[in-house]
């Protein structure tokens, strides 16, 4: 302990020798991983704005039935490009920045391994974004199809935006095929002596298995918006009837990435919310090993459930039976990691900061979120559910409350280590509770509604789901304000505050709060002893 | 394990692995096409349409009568009407009628 704290002093004096750069090539050339997190977490936070703006669109566009706000079309464009913002834009960024920032910290790593191909994931990014943006400004507007891109709607019938949103869509995957190698090689390398593989913190390995389904995946992603591409441009068939290909195949295609994908989107949820719990009750995680095993066979199933998203296809018997109990089965491990949360909250010193508070709510919601997906499971149910609004619920209590929360928690948590202050904690509060009453008013009735058979994807509804889908608006736009609230503690907390210790939280144990806060910009270049 | 004895070609060695996994994946993709075929020809599960016409029921069903309902809008404020002439027609199944909107 005492001699990082030696070695974290020495750093500070020669700061001006190796120390951050002055002016904006400072962030355009950097290769340190807490610099590259800094990016990634606030262009993720701006992405986030930018498809809540889609959304709020969309709200009010729902907000009474008929068609009042824009046209079919751009609603469409605001659906499509509202998902893939924030599952590519928000989502997966902030968790990137989150990694970069506490990978190297945690298991006691100078660095990120590849500081240089960290700069180049990070700074293509915006660019991917700026292509996608830049084509819903095009004649005939930008994607249409939905975020998943089913052939024909993107082959056949879509615009001429189609090349943009390909080419954007590979640089996306390039970039986090980049990141994710990166995050491997860090983990395998760079971990300091004594840092075994079974005393990683969560947060570590749950990134190390989404590296994995990130490599493993994001290339399948990256093929299928090519055949995409030359089916509309050069003249292929693969999912053209009329060439001898099959439009059910780009849906085996994309939701063989499809399903490993919301795994890479909750797997570091599950490793953050792993973190906080046990630092806000005084004890050590319950079951620290069944979580690993938890997670990584969370992991290999999510490769075998893919065509749930396709009961409705004309599957046979079979398949239709297979991918049904495949499906149930992950709720097993999931309830492992639930159970494992309750019990080490279970009898301990219990304290309500907001990290934790955003954390209970992840658990609560989360768990709703993965029960209305068990009820997806169900193949003769799914016949009812799907593309309906229950599916819209769903998809966002894991996404919204779940990774958005899980994301929430853990900027609360690492703040005062970023920034050397504590935020505001009455504003943080607000936001929490805001947050936490509006999002359930918006996302809660959609389950009643997509029950009672409205479908998704619909700028116009029949007039019996009008009172809903006004309270529904009402608490989209309520939630869409709520965030504003977050921007204003961090833009406080970067400012000023209380001065923060170095271990900021009580009861927080691990390397990161060993060094002092704000986190020096090189930290454990002679690595630390591990007990 | 030490970080300290872990230098560069260790790394590489590491990134090549990765970088044919990715590459291979890659292929996977592309692979899945045929595969899918190979797939449904041998298990003879779903597969593609035959290519030949499915053969119609000449039938008339005439004990049995169904009611057909014709609804249409138009969008937004265009200054159109398009409506169905007739809002109902009972029909037995197998029957052929022409509607005019
Ligand atoms: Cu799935």
């Amino acid at each position: 302990m005492s001699s990082i704290e030696n070695s974290a002093t020495d750093h500070h004096d020669d700061h001006e020798h190796h120390g951050a750069p002055k002016g904006i090539m400072r962030w355009i050339l950097t290769t340190n991983h807490k610099d590259i997190g800094s990016l990634y977490l606030l262009f993720s936070l701006l992405m986030f704005f930018i498809g809540g703006a889609m959304a709020m669109v969309i709200r009010a566009e729902l907000f009474q039935p008929g068609l009042q706000i824009v046209e079919p079309n751009f609603f469409n464009q605001m659906t499509t490009v509202h998902g893939l913002i924030m599952v590519f834009g928000a989502v997966m960024p902030a968790f990137v920045g989150l990694a970069n920032w506490m990978v190297p910290m945690m298991i006691g790593a100078p660095d990120m391994a590849l500081p240089r191909m960290n700069n180049w994931s990070f700074w293509i990014l915006p660019f991917a974004f700026l292509i996608l943006l830049m084509s819903l400004f095009m004649e005939g507007g930008g994607p249409a199809f939905g975020w998943t891109f089913y052939a024909p709607l993107s082959t056949t019938y879509s615009g001429d935006s189609t090349a943009f949103f390909v080419f954007s869509v590979h640089i996306m995957g390039i970039s986090s095929i980049m990141g994710a190698i990166n995050v491997i090689v860090t983990i395998f390398n760079l971990r300091a002596p004594g840092m075994t593989f079974m005393k990683m913190p969560l947060f570590v390995w749950t990134w190390l298995i989404t590296a994995f389904l990130l490599i493993a995946v994001m290339p399948v992603l990256a093929g299928a918006v090519t055949m995409v591409l030359t089916d509309k441009y050069f003249a292929t068939s693969f999912f053209s009837a009329a060439g001898g290909g099959d439009p059910v195949l780009f849906q085996h295609i994309f939701w063989f990435f499809g399903h490993p994908e919301v795994y890479i989107m909750i797997l570091p949820a599950f490793g953050i919310i792993s973190q906080i719990v046990p630092t806000f009750s005084r004890k050590p995680l319950f079951g620290y090993s069944s979580m690993v095993y938890a997670t990584a066979s969370i992991a290999i199933l999510s490769f075998m459930v893919w065509a749930h998203h396709m009961f409705t296809t004309g599957m046979p018997l079979a398949g239709e039976l297979f991918f049904m109990y495949f499906t149930m089965l992950i709720s097993v491990p999931t309830g492992v990691k639930v159970f494992n949360w309750v019990a080490t909250m279970w009898r301990g010193a219990l304290t309500f900061e907001v990290p934790m508070m955003f954390s209970i709510a992840f658990i609560v919601l989360f768990t709703i979120g993965g029960l209305s997906g068990l009820m997806l499971a169900i193949t003769p149910a799914d016949f009812q559910y799907h593309d309906t609004y229950f599916v819209v619920a769903h998809f966002h209590y894991v996404l919204v409350t779940g990774a958005i929360f899980s994301i929430m928690a853990g900027a609360y948590y690492w703040l005062p280590k970023w920034t050397g202050h504590m935020f505001d904690e009455g504003l943080a509060k607000l936001h929490f509770w805001l947050s936490l009453v509006s999002v359930n008013v918006l996302f809660f009735p959609m389950h009643f509604v997509g029950l009672a058979g409205m479908p998704r994807r619909i700028p116009d509804y029949a007039t019996q789901f009008a009172d809903f889908n006004a309270i529904i608006s009402i608490g989209g736009f309520a939630f869409g304000l709520s965030q504003l609230l977050f921007v204003a503690v961090v833009y406080k907390c970067i400012k000023g505050g209380e001065k923060a210790t170095d271990q900021v939280w009580e009861g927080a144990e691990g390397l990161e709060w060993e060094v002092p806060s704000p986190a020096p910009y090189h930290t454990f270049e002679t690595p630390p002893t591990i007990k | 394990m030490s970080a300290q004895q872990n230098t560069k070609p260790d790394h590489v060695k590491l990134i090549k692995k990765l970088v044919f996994t990715v590459v291979f994946m890659f292929g996977f993709g592309f692979a899945l096409v045929p595969l899918y075929d190979v797939f449904c020809d041998i298990t003879g599960l779903n597969g593609k349409t035959s290519n030949s016409a499915a053969s119609q029921s000449q039938v008339v069903d005439v004990d049995r009568l169904v009611t057909v309902e014709f609804i249409a809008h138009t969008q937004g404020r265009l200054p159109w009407t398009f409506e169905p002439e007739i809002k109902r027609i009972k029909v037995h199944p197998g029957e052929h009628h022409e509607v005019n909107f």
